[in-house]
């Protein structure tokens, strides 16, 4: 009787060193010591409600070089530091939003604050009111808007763009100027309608010589700074407005979108008999599809630009009409390693009518433009280590872009990046072309809080 | 002393018949059936939910990378197919107010787009890396938003105490990391407690644990899960809380709409 007891009890104490034995045998971390993890996080700030107003921001040092001789200008591309500083406010009645730079450039000492410029020290990039009301959202105020298929080539897209950013090394948000406007959006289930009205015409921040060197139709020359020039500005309030609208829909995947723009040339092309350089009227219209296809995603945009002050093409001093067509597609290449590749092309209407106004010592613009441009995207080391490479080329003009960056997140915290932009061509004339001298590399540091 | 021996014997009979019963009734359940509940207890609790997730990736050396975010989900279709997830990101600071939306399909290539409030871009992301990194932690996407049960042929293991054993083998092993995976799937809950996966030489390099199991609303939840990474040594803890099953999201949340302005009747909670 003893020994069955004994054998009785035995068998669950075994049972129970067996189990122990082989949790401690395992070494696995328990369910405490990974609670512990979290013990210096502020678990009850996740579990608490946040409060309306929400606040973010960094400071960003940058610098950048030229790696050729400059041709009119500093061999300083870039040298700042910026302090953003983001305050968002979620209220019942509308949710605001305050987005500024404040610019810190030993370089460039600008005197005057800017703010469409985005000199001085303060680069305001949003002051917005934002409310719905049922199926309307409206924001209103200084803010970015951003639409189209295209990746860093834009056809619907008719809202400013900062192009010396662009190339001399800032993030990539900078690209996108904000405007000062009133955005209105419709939803219902069948389609969407987005409509931005901007008061006061808002352009480009073209190259104008200041950093970055162009070539001028005037010398037949690549110039710089010494021959900076100032595009008359359209500064009439109503008068001088943009009007960009969309309407979209997304089914089984695929997104269909028409778009329409009544404004102005982004950037000053077009001059006066007395030699003012101005922004001409245009108008565009168009539309655009993306879908997923075979495990990428493909996409088509295509657009009418109307040079409304020259449709029959007889006007030198107006740019022509243009057809603008684009086509992509993006897949995964091999793990954590993205491609995509585009082909755009920009055609000119009324291109006998244009031959015809062409004077001698005129360069004459190419009847289609077409770039084809490549992005690579390697991830490592758990997405803290990001390699990206994006070109431009152009067969046309046989000329390219090339933008190459390597950027590293140290801690959640702190960010370190590198890079370069690389214009080469064959003539000093085309669009890359030109800006051959202005190649550059470049280093940031970004902590964020 | 015979008596005590008859006892014995009537009730370890007893005892057996029970026990050999109830290995019947175990082994009447298909895998099919197994991996049906586990899969709908894992992404299908309610007909809606949202959670907010503490993520905490840990590398070998001990450094520490911290997301939050919430996450909102809807069950869109007939069954356990179609889903709708909305994500909404609070830290760190670079990845604050994106937002992310996946329409998962099971017939296709899922849907995705983020959205980057710095540039008001919404941009569509392609669908068919499923395996890779989210937001560079150890989960993939297609942990976040389930594998189809398609994919792999499903193999009934010998059960432990408290857990069936299934292995599953992908149907196209070109697509995927691993040569095989296997679950442990709690026999009362269904709740996947445990995953192994070997890579292409059989050798285990990722697991996955679920830590912490709580009723939510009668449905057995996972709270605290950790995925690791053997090869890297890299490992990522989720945190859940306030968990909430069908709180009446519209599908109307999940459209581009709340990328650009997001829903924050519902993800201030």
């Amino acid at each position: 009787m003893n020994v069955i007891l004994q054998q009785l009890l035995l068998v669950p104490l075994l049972f129970f060193v067996g189990v122990v034995g082989a949790a401690e045998s395992k070494s696995e971390t328990t369910l405490d010591e990974y609670a512990a993890d979290f013990a210096d996080e502020d678990d009850d700030e996740l579990d608490e409600e946040e409060g309306p107003i929400s606040f973010s921001g960094f400071i960003d040092a940058r610098f950048g070089n030229r790696v050729w001789t400059a041709i009119d200008n500093d061999n300083f591309t870039l040298g700042e530091i910026r302090a953003r500083v983001d305050l968002q406010g979620d209220f019942y009645v509308a949710t605001m939003k305050i987005v500024s730079d404040f610019v810190f450039d030993p370089i460039e000492h600008p005197d005057t604050v800017d703010l469409y410029q985005g000199n001085g020290l303060i680069d305001l990039r949003e002051l917005s009111v934002a409310k719905s009301l049922g199926s309307v959202d409206l924001k209103v105020g200084r803010q970015v808007i951003t639409w189209g298929t295209g990746d860093m080539l834009f056809i619907h897209d008719m809202f400013p763009k900062d192009w010396k950013s662009f190339f001399i090394g800032r993030n990539d948000e900078y690209l996108k100027v904000a405007q000062d406007a009133i955005k209105a959006s419709y939803f219902n289930p069948y389609f969407t309608v987005d409509f931005v009205w901007t008061p006061l015409f808002a352009s480009d921040r073209y190259v104008d010589g200041n950093r970055i060197s162009y070539f001028s139709g005037m010398t037949n020359s690549v110039v710089g700074e010494s021959t900076e020039f100032d595009a008359e500005k359209r500064g009439a309030f109503g008068s001088d407005s943009e009007i960009s609208m969309r309407v979209s829909q997304t089914w089984g995947g695929t997104t269909v979108a028409l778009y329409g723009y009544k404004g102005f040339w982004k950037s000053p092309n077009a001059m006066r008999f007395d030699g003012t350089i101005y922004y001409p009227e245009l108008w565009v219209y168009g539309a655009s599809v993306q879908s997923s296809l075979l495990g990428g995603l493909v996409n088509a945009e295509y657009g009418h630009y109307h040079s409304k002050e020259d449709v029959g093409g007889l006007n030198p001093m107006v740019p022509n009409s243009e057809l603008r067509f684009l086509g992509g597609y993006e897949h995964e290449l091999a793990k954590n390693l993205m491609g995509s590749m585009q082909y755009y092309v920009e055609y000119m209407l009324e291109n006998d009518a244009y031959q015809k106004t062409l004077m001698p010592g005129m360069i004459e613009k190419v009847e289609y433009r077409d770039l084809i441009t490549i992005r690579l995207t390697k991830m490592m080391m758990n997405q803290t280590l990001i390699l990206s490479l994006f070109s431009y080329y152009s067969p046309a003009e046989n000329d390219a872009y090339t933008r190459g960056n390597i950027a590293l997140t140290v801690t959640d915290y702190l960010t370190v990046d590198a890079g370069a932009n690389v214009f080469a061509g064959e003539h000093n004339y085309t669009f890359f072309g030109q800006f051959e001298s202005n190649s550059n590399v470049y280093g940031g540091i970004k902590i964020r809080f | 002393m015979k008596k005590f021996k008859k006892v014995l014997t009537i009730v370890t009979t007893g005892v057996a018949l029970i026990a050999g019963s109830a290995v019947a009734k175990e082994a009447s359940i298909s895998v099919e059936k197994i991996i049906k509940k586990a899969n709908h207890t894992s992404y299908y609790g309610g007909e809606d939910g949202r959670a907010k997730v503490s993520m905490l990736i840990k590398d070998d050396q001990g450094r520490k990378r911290k997301r939050s975010f919430t996450i909102l989900r809807k069950d869109v279709g007939k069954g356990d197919g179609e889903q709708k997830f909305y994500v909404f990101f609070r830290r760190p600071s670079d990845l604050k107010n994106m937002a992310f939306l996946v329409w998962k399909h099971l017939d296709r290539d899922d849907d995705r787009w983020l959205y980057l409030p710095s540039m008001d871009l919404v941009k569509r992301i392609a669908g068919s890396d499923k395996r890779t990194s989210f937001v560079g932690s150890s989960f993939f996407y297609e942990d976040v938003s389930g594998r189809g049960l398609d994919q792999d042929s499903h193999v009934l293991l010998e059960p432990t105490e408290t857990q069936y054993v299934v292995e599953n083998i992908p149907k196209s092993p070109s697509s995927v990391e691993f040569s095989k995976y296997t679950v442990w799937i709690n026999k009362s809950t269904f709740v996947p407690e445990r995953i192994e996966y070997l890579n292409k030489s059989d050798k285990l390099y990722r697991t996955y644990r679920a830590l912490k199991i709580k009723s939510v609303q009668g449905r057995p939840t996972v709270v605290m899960s950790v995925m690791k990474d053997l090869t890297t040594g890299v490992e990522t803890i989720n945190k859940y809380s306030k968990v909430e099953y069908d709180i009446g999201l519209d599908e109307s949340v999940f459209t581009e709409r709340y990328l650009r302005k997001p829903p924050k009747q519902f993800l201030k909670f």
